[in-house]
């Protein structure tokens, strides 16, 4: 150990026990403080689908070439003014004028080219690959000063919903390493990062849209619901992005929103006696979502019939939610019985801590209602790492039955970032095989316009009336509480972005 | 003393040692950090070239031998999911926790003497009763919720705190508050004890009957050997400090050692991990080693061997 | 003749632990509730019915001493609408099962490898202390987070794992007393009449430990309680369906604002039983110090002139 460190440790430790005193953290004035769960641990912006870094960075930093519209999930340009399929495999976007970067770079085709080089660079683990572009091969080069091309092995008919999670970074952003002061075309330059504290941005003179309103934003992290609630309650905070639904409990304050989360117990179809049918049927029917509505869950919420929300294009407005029948759920279990289905069999619940708020309730709440209609279940309460070792492909050989809760975020506009990975014979998650649905997803995923919206339609009804490889709970509703002094509304892509060029004061 | 410096020295060196293998192990045992880090829906291609490329398909041993080559550049590692070097983001972390444990431990300390030798003036006396309940009841309460409650109290319904963060003194109230209820309680139980002894002893009896005032024999003459036992039970509250700085920091959201080692642990960070395990380790034995030598020099009997 | 004495003895010994007690008003309080929470830990479950345990969506949050309801929901009700008296008393069994079984292990363990250490000396001992050192070095609370991120927290390696961090302290102990005992002339006896290093170590000198462990066992119950309700806190706890204190403690500290009591009052049972074993460990330890004795008997022969 180097001696030399730890005594300026301690000496530092000195310093910050006397030397700051006195420091006002209450915001006021033009600049606002939000205060988010976590902390970032990067704040690279090719990491901006990750929650924590999207809530800071996207479209406040650094912009995409296209914006869902959290409304209807449809695409509408940001930093593309237009775009258009040339052919099969190729997609041009013409790139809006006159921008430049916070270093002072034009955009340009070839900034914006280098960039999404550099998103896809395999020697760098950028979110944005691993999760979107994993497994598509695609080129992008430069036609003309403002207009790209991309092309790609096999046909990609969203390319421009893909495109919304593309940051742009300016050219002089290092390659292959994640950046602590990130460079982008967006309303608000990244000013200071102190590790463990706080993240500041502050307002670009530069910004090429409307001057927005708020000068500077602070960023704080505190773990505890409750804690957040009470920072915007004394006035330490504006917005807190997230809380509980126990500590929303102030109507002037706390504004409830549709999260893109969906809820469910994904069933291992695998595995006796869960491979039966009426089993599953009695899962679901032994369900009292609406007991559980306004009480574990929030009043808002609203019961799924398939994995994606009604915003999302393949959403299948014609299916009902299963309704609450013990009695039928019972005689399903029975009958399975007689066959010589082994029903009593144990059953392992497995539940995240924490993977939404009262998520231990909850599923305390399912394993009493399950219980009651004559199954034998075993909840394991598990933290993140752990449970995901069940969630993903490789299973292991020897498990047994299991459900696992999980939830499900697509804010994206498309099913297409559901549906492969949960339900397709070889997603990553898919604990179900059915032919037909595969040829579907396939279908669909490379269909467009009406034709695609109607095979993603057929997909979800056949798994929610045939396959039920879910027991089904809900489309969920997220807080945020408010200052009063300032206007903002929480929207269904709160989860993964804050645009604080949208907060107004009042 | 120099040879019993050394003898100490080298036998924290060991047990750090120790301490440090068994860490380095248990945590590869909990799991590919690869899950963690990637996203649910990445691919499983993407997942396998990434444990290739950190190392994490590796046998334990051979990862251990690597890190080991590191170690001996004086490198302990580099955070994957700050990408930083361990090393910086352990030192930022150590001076906040650092200061907390001092603050509350000095508070903690001058409490319990206080109180403690007052307590042990008329033992089973009014005022020794009252203390030990109301000491004792406080160090018993988890600290948790504690915390939570006294957020709610202090700075939601009386407004007089803020709620949590860090900064000028009003940010260390509660902070401080919660850390020192622990160790009050027991010390002042150690105090008095030890003070009870120290009273009856010999020498006091005759400061009393010289007429030395009663302040004095109890300030003075007792407290002095009273200290001993005290500053023993002390050092082994430090560990126990660092134990609740977990719970503090981890609520009132201040970025020390204890909540970065707890969001390591979960985040499967595990150069973060073993570089500020390393850390508190050296930390907490340099802490005993000082009190061992405060100790001889307070002790004459010690001292004169 | 001979039973008659042996009973007169028993009986006279039992009289005095008894007015031992009564001399010390807080600590008969104590044991009377320490007495009562363990009958409810052996026999309350079995006397609740099934229906207060049972999830109830229409008395969630029930608010406590209202007498519309069964007085079974005299405390309220918790999130599923279960009533806290009901769950409370399941939750006895589990924290006393937990925090007696961690403490008696780590007694034991620590206790053997104590008188071992002590006994030996050497390089055994030394070794016996490093171990010691290490767990001391290492704030436990994390150490219990990395071990059972491994492992289920299953009630079985909560256990163990509580019992292995408060192990040193016993050790230390142990090992201290021991090596004043073996300076005495009756370990010398035996060891010149022939016995063996075992006999020795298991007749003569661990019977003379164990009221000190005892005592600290006693204070160190509350600790493990405290410790279990933390790691809950993490998360990394008990798991639902079984229930604990400490859990319920952890679970009802989001519902602060709105129904106070679901952490209210698991909160104020642990501190209550903290309080008990901490003040029947310090009568314990007057009554074992024979230098101390006095202050309970002597008040004792007062009253009965």
């Amino acid at each position: 150990m180097k001696l030399k460190n730890l005594s300026f440790a301690i000496s530092t430790a000195t310093i910050m026990a006397f030397g700051s005193l006195f420091s006002p953290a209450y915001s006021a004035g033009k600049d606002i403080t939000i205060v988010i769960a976590e902390e970032p641990d990067i704040v690279d912006p090719c990491e901006a689908t990750r929650s924590v870094v999207g809530k800071i960075v996207k479209q406040n930093v650094t912009e995409t070439l296209t914006e869902i519209n959290p409304a209807d999930g449809s695409v509408t340009p940001r930093l593309a003014t237009s775009w258009k399929q040339t052919d099969n495999l190729t997609w041009e976007f013409n790139i809006r004028k006159g921008i430049k970067f916070h270093d002072g770079e034009d955009l340009n085709a070839q900034a914006v080219v280098k960039s999404i080089n550099r998103a896809l660079n395999p020697k760098y683990d950028c979110e944005i690959r691993t999760k979107f572009f994993g497994n598509i091969k695609l080129k992008a080069s430069a036609i003309g000063s403002h207009t790209i091309s991309v092309k790609t092995e096999s046909p990609q008919p969203i390319m421009p919903a893909l495109m919304g999670t593309m940051t742009v970074v300016s050219p002089n952003t290092q390659e292959a390493k994640g950046v602590r002061d990130p460079k982008g075309t967006g309303p608000y330059l990244f000013n200071t990062w102190t590790p463990g504290q706080s993240v500041t941005l502050k307002r670009f003179d530069g910004y090429w849209g409307d001057k927005p309103e708020v000068e500077n934003a602070t960023y704080v992290w505190r773990n505890e619901s409750a804690v957040r609630a009470a920072m915007v309650k004394t006035g330490e905070a504006d917005i807190a992005a997230s809380i509980g639904v126990q500590d929303a409990n102030d109507p002037k304050m706390d504004f409830s929103y549709f999260n893109s989360e969906t809820s469910r117990l994904r069933i291992d179809l695998t595995r006796a006696p869960l491979n039966d049918i009426r089993v599953r049927k009695a899962m679901n029917l032994a369900i009292d979502l609406d007991g559980l509505m306004g009480t574990i869950f929030p009043k808002g919420v609203v019961k799924m019939t398939q994995i994606v929300v009604p915003s999302i294009n393949g959403h299948n407005p014609n299916l009902k939610p299963w309704p609450y029948d013990p009695a039928e759920a019972k005689r399903l279990v029975k009958a399975a019985k007689a066959d010589g289905v082994p029903v009593d069999k144990e059953i392992v619940l497995i539940g995240r801590l924490g993977i939404y708020p009262n998520s231990t309730e909850a599923m305390e709440a399912m394993h009493a209602m399950l219980t009651e209609v004559g199954f034998n279940i075993k909840i394991k309460m598990m933290e993140t790492a752990g449970w995901l070792n069940f969630l993903s492909r490789p299973y292991a050989e020897d498990r047994g039955p299991a459900l696992q809760q999980s939830q499900h975020d697509n804010n994206n506009g498309d099913a297409v970032f559901s549906m492969f990975n949960k339900y397709a014979c070889k997603g990553a998650q898919s604990t179900t095989c059915d032919k037909q649905v595969d040829a579907w997803i396939t279908e669909a995923t490379a269909a467009t316009g009406t034709k695609r919206r109607d095979t993603w339609r057929k997909v979800q009804k056949k798994l929610h009336e045939e396959i039920i490889p879910d027991v089904q709970m809900f489309h969920m509703v997220g807080f945020s509480r408010v200052n009063p002094r300032i206007k903002f509304t929480p929207t269904i892509s709160t989860n993964s972005e804050i645009q604080i060029s949208q907060v107004k004061f009042n | 003393m120099r040879q019993y410096l050394s003898k100490r020295i080298f036998s924290s060196i060991l047990a750090i040692t120790g301490l440090f293998v068994m860490v380095f192990f248990l945590a590869r045992l909990t799991g590919d950090p690869g899950h963690l880090y990637l996203p649910i829906d990445a691919p499983l291609e993407v997942r396998k070239e990434f444990s290739e490329k950190h190392g994490f398909n590796d046998p334990i041993y051979i990862q251990f031998g690597k890190f080991l080559g590191d170690l001996t550049d004086g490198n302990l590692g580099y955070s994957l999911r700050k990408e930083r070097p361990a090393i910086d983001i352990v030192l930022e972390a150590i001076p906040v926790t650092l200061s907390l444990a001092a603050v509350a431990m000095s508070i903690a300390l001058a409490g319990a003497i206080i109180i403690g030798s007052l307590a042990a003036y008329r033992p089973n006396g009014i005022f020794d009763r009252i203390s030990r309940v109301v000491s004792l009841t406080a160090a018993s309460a988890p600290d948790f919720w504690v915390a939570i409650t006294a957020i709610l109290i202090f700075s939601v319904s009386l407004g007089w705190l803020p709620t949590s963060g860090i900064g000028g003194v009003p940010y260390w109230i509660m902070p401080i508050g919660i850390l020192v209820i622990r160790p009050l309680g027991l010390l002042v139980q150690v105090v008095r004890g030890s003070m009870i002894t120290a009273l009856s002893s010999d020498f006091v009896k005759t400061a009393r009957a010289k007429g030395v005032k009663e302040k004095v024999v109890i300030f003075k003459h007792a407290l002095r050997n009273g200290l001993l036992p005290v500053i023993t039970v002390a050092g082994d509250q430090a560990a126990a400090i660092a134990n609740g700085a977990v719970i503090v920091e981890t609520i009132f959201g201040w970025p020390g050692i204890g909540k970065l080692m707890i969001d390591s642990i979960m985040q499967r960070d595990f150069a973060v991990v073993q570089a500020s395990i390393l850390i508190t380790a050296i930390v907490i034995l340099s802490i005993n080693i000082i009190i061992d030598i405060a100790y001889a020099v307070l002790d004459p009997r010690i001292r004169h061997k | 003749m001979q039973l008659i004495l042996e009973k007169n003895h028993l009986v006279n010994k039992f009289k005095k632990i008894f007015s031992m007690f009564m001399n010390d008003k807080l600590a008969l309080i104590s044991i009377i509730f320490l007495i009562f929470m363990v009958f409810l830990a052996f026999f309350g479950p079995s006397l609740i019915s099934e229906s207060y345990t049972k999830m109830n969506l229409r008395l969630r949050n029930l608010e406590p001493f209202s007498f519309d309801h069964h007085f079974m929901y005299f405390f309220g009700a918790d999130a599923l609408g279960r009533s806290m008296i009901a769950r409370l008393i399941l939750a006895t069994q589990n924290t006393m099962f937990i925090a007696g079984s961690a403490v008696i292990l780590s007694m034991t363990l620590g206790g053997i490898l104590g008188l071992i250490s002590g006994y030996y000396g050497g390089r055994t001992g030394s070794l016996i202390m490093r171990m010691a050192d290490i767990i001391m070095s290492f704030p436990s609370l994390l150490l219990a987070v990395i071990v059972l991120y491994m492992f289920d927290p299953g009630l079985l390696n909560l256990v163990i794992v509580l019992a292995f961090t408060r192990m040193p302290i016993y050790m230390r102990t142990a090992r201290a007393e021991v090596l004043e005992i073996r300076e005495r002339l009756f370990v010398s006896a035996a060891i010149s009449m022939g016995a063996s290093n075992l006999r020795i170590i298991f007749k003569h000198i661990a019977p003379l430990t164990i009221p000190t462990l005892i005592t600290i066992a006693t204070l160190d119950f509350a600790f493990v309680m405290l410790g279990e309700s933390a790691l809950s806190f993490l998360g990394v706890g008990i798991q639902p369906p079984e229930v604990t204190w400490g859990l319920m403690v952890a679970q009802g500290r989001n519902y602060l604002q709105i129904a106070w009591w679901l952490a209210f009052f698991p909160g104020l049972i642990i501190m209550l039983v903290a309080l008990s074993l901490n003040l029947l460990s310090s009568w314990l330890r007057i009554v074992l110090d024979p230098r101390q004795r006095w202050r309970l008997e002597n008040i004792g022969d007062k009253s009965e002139k």
